[in-house]
């Protein structure tokens, strides 16, 4: 029955993606100048034969609709196209970004939630004390400042000046672990590459840092506030009045109720990282998804921004259905495909 | 079961206060109530009257700003309100439990019947197997209690789950059961047979109960003795059926004239205004500005409770009223 339903949404996925596909398909072409315009750049030595023949070459000359048509057939067929800027092919390029955008995800939630859960906890608990106030600040803070502005601070300071950690990229060169899942930390614990995990890891701390500062800072909040409601329920006065310790109280009744909130952000601010920071990314010169996508859009590459955008569209749908199926567990009263 | 003569609950000028912005509120001024073991006693007023802060004063269980601040409390001879935190938990659930108004925010929603079954006798080191569960299920009169324990709240009625309610607070058989309007949100056919339920409990395991409601008629067939509390201090107590036949205090004549009767053509005589402002500093009794019998000395001077031969009453107008009925009910005759 579950499995029926998972299905269902996911089959429901289809159609959005579709219309992912052909309206960032139409807006790219929207941009002025085509990618033989900017490959050619300002030289003025060329005839407007050769122009032609190299759109032909791309196909840019067919009609718009044709283009569309031919693009969709392709990608069905799981050809996502030839980046012409990298002059490599797309589905390859987006392969080898997406782990290192995927890693740095990852390790930025996982230090977003080590931080915001126990603060909001600890926040909701102590409300209106010192610790509360404290936290509350700086997580206005945190939300306030942007992650490029952080990142750049962060390398000045941790990198520049006090060179505990390396300014950029995933690892050192001659550091970087043998290829299991593209995921540097997960590979070099599986082939057992000590010096490669210490590096990697060296690699992630500041960009998980800047990425990861809003994020924190937005779950701790929405914790808070939904523990808050949560401990003013009939059923957590109940479960004291049975004599459950305090500790308990807080976290199987209050946490437990206060999650769906808290899920759902968690929810969205993956599907966000997940797209990968073009910003961070490009400050940490770190190649993923979002210095993939900058360059394409810079460079006109309709196919390489088409397939990112692909990338970023299945994520968020697969987050979302996650999300969806975390929710029948957290509140029994759902059935997937409601909305909480 | 008959009322035994020792106290499960003994409170004495219990004084529970929320701190606001506007400065104390001072919801119950000076309570003494007490609940002898097999005894039904019912708390009886209108929403706001300090009935239900009494009871979660009793277990500590006061939300914030509330806070005790005078008088003693007494479970089974324990003083409450000196209790560590740890003695006060294992008070709670396992000497004096309770029961709340509305069953469908009162259970976990995310967790099953059996695990917050479970959770309330574990928490009082009681053994807790899958038979003890059924048969508490089945004692309050659950059908299919194996299947209900895999059940979420939300799969059971209204009902039903203010019998999981029950069954949470009889598993660790306490002493005394305090109810907090254990059937307002329900059903009056649902109602009937939930009472009935705890009548049978009190009657066979001799478990005190006190029973808060607004609800004058629920508490005229259920307890021993009653209660009537307004603005935060007991107006009258008595036994059920003096207090229901000769009410004493204005206020409870007014309650008992609220009481729907199927009389056609008889109309309800409401009580005019509004329950006293509780931040204010009352001088005189709280009633003064409803009472239909009131005399200028009610306003400025408070009636402690007067003892007019086991039963209690608090008003200033008492010997004079029972006098002035008494007259009045001989002019009758006369003429």
């Amino acid at each position: 029955m579950r499995g029926v339903k998972i299905l269902e949404r996911a089959l429901a996925a289809l159609p959005i993606m579709l219309g992912v596909c052909i309206v960032v398909f139409l807006f790219m072409r929207l941009i002025p100048g085509d990618p033989v315009d900017i490959m050619l750049g300002e030289a003025s030595n060329v005839t407007q034969e050769e122009i032609d023949a190299l759109r032909a070459q791309f196909n840019l000359d067919d009609p718009i609709h044709v283009q569309l048509a031919s693009y969709l057939i392709r990608v069905l067929k799981g050809d996502l196209g030839y980046s012409i800027s990298r002059s490599a092919g797309v589905r390859d390029l987006l392969l080898e970004a997406l782990p290192a955008t995927v890693e740095l995800a990852l390790s930025s939630i996982l230090l977003a939630l080590i931080v915001a859960v126990p603060l909001g906890i600890i926040t909701a608990v102590r409300h209106r004390s010192a610790v509360d106030r404290t936290s509350m600040a700086a997580s206005f803070l945190g939300i306030s400042m942007p992650a490029f502005w952080l990142g750049i601070v962060l390398i000045l300071v941790f990198a520049v000046r006090l060179k505990w950690l390396p300014t950029s990229g995933r690892a050192t060169y001659g550091f970087v672990p043998a290829h299991v899942t593209g995921l540097y930390v997960l590979d070099s614990i599986l082939t057992g590459d000590v010096l490669a995990l210490e590096d990697s890891i060296r690699h992630l701390v500041l960009p998980s840092i800047a990425l990861g500062a809003a994020p924190a800072a937005v779950i701790t909040r929405v914790i808070r506030s939904s523990m808050l409601e949560v401990m003013r329920k009939d059923y957590v006065t109940f479960a004291r009045a049975k004599g459950v310790a305090e500790w308990a109280v807080i976290l199987k009744h209050v946490f437990r109720n206060a999650l769906i909130p808290a899920v759902t952000v968690t929810g969205l601010e993956i599907g966000s990282l997940l797209g990968g920071n073009m910003v961070v990314e490009t400050i940490f010169g770190w190649p993923g998804m979002g210095r993939l996508v900058v360059d394409g859009i810079f460079s006109r590459d309709y196919s390489l921004v088409q397939g990112a955008v692909m990338v970023y569209g299945f994520t968020f749908v697969a987050v979302n259905l996650i999300a969806d199926i975390l929710y029948t567990w957290l509140n029994p009263k759902l059935v997937i495909g409601e909305k909480v | 079961m008959a009322a035994g003569n020792n106290e499960v609950l003994s409170i004495q000028g219990l004084e529970v206060s929320y701190q606001t912005d506007r400065g104390p509120v001072r919801a119950v001024r000076g309570v003494d109530l007490s609940v002898r073991e097999g005894e039904i006693l019912g708390l009886v007023g209108e929403s706001g009257c300090g009935k239900s802060a009494t009871l979660l004063a009793v277990m500590g269980l006061l939300p914030f700003p509330g806070k005790v601040v005078g008088g003693n409390v007494r479970v089974n001879g324990l003083d409450v309100l000196k209790l560590s935190k740890k003695e006060l938990r294992s008070l709670r659930g396992s000497t004096v439990a309770m029961v709340f108004q509305d069953p469908m925010s009162t259970l976990n929603p995310a967790h099953k019947i059996g695990a917050q079954m479970r959770e309330a006798l574990r928490v009082h080191g009681l053994p807790c197997t899958q038979d003890l569960l059924v048969r508490l299920l089945q004692e309050v009169g659950i059908p299919s209690p194996e299947a209900v324990l895999g059940y979420y709240p939300h799969q059971l009625s209204g009902g039903m789950q203010q019998r999981v309610m029950i069954a949470i607070a009889l598993s660790c058989r306490p002493k005394l059961i305090l109810a907090d309007e254990p059937t307002t949100a329900l059903d009056v056919t649902i109602e009937a047979q939930i009472l009935d339920l705890l009548r049978q409990i009190n009657r066979e395991r001799g478990t005190a109960i006190a029973l808060v409601t607004h609800n004058l008629a629920v508490a005229s067939q259920f307890c021993h003795r009653i209660a009537v509390m307004y603005a935060g201090q007991i107006v009258e107590e008595g036994s059920v059926e003096e207090v229901l036949a000769n009410p004493l205090h204005p206020y409870t004549q007014g309650l008992i004239g609220c009481i729907p009767r199927f009389q056609k053509g008889v109309p309800l005589t409401p009580i005019p205004g509004q329950v006293a402002d509780l931040s204010e500093n009352l001088e005189g009794c709280a009633f003064y500005p409803r009472c239909a019998k009131r005399e200028p000395v009610c306003e400025k001077t408070l009636q402690d409770l007067l003892d007019t031969g086991g039963r209690l009453v608090r008003c200033q107008r008492y010997g004079y009223l029972e006098y002035a009925e008494t007259a009045a009910a001989q002019d009758w005759g006369n003429e």
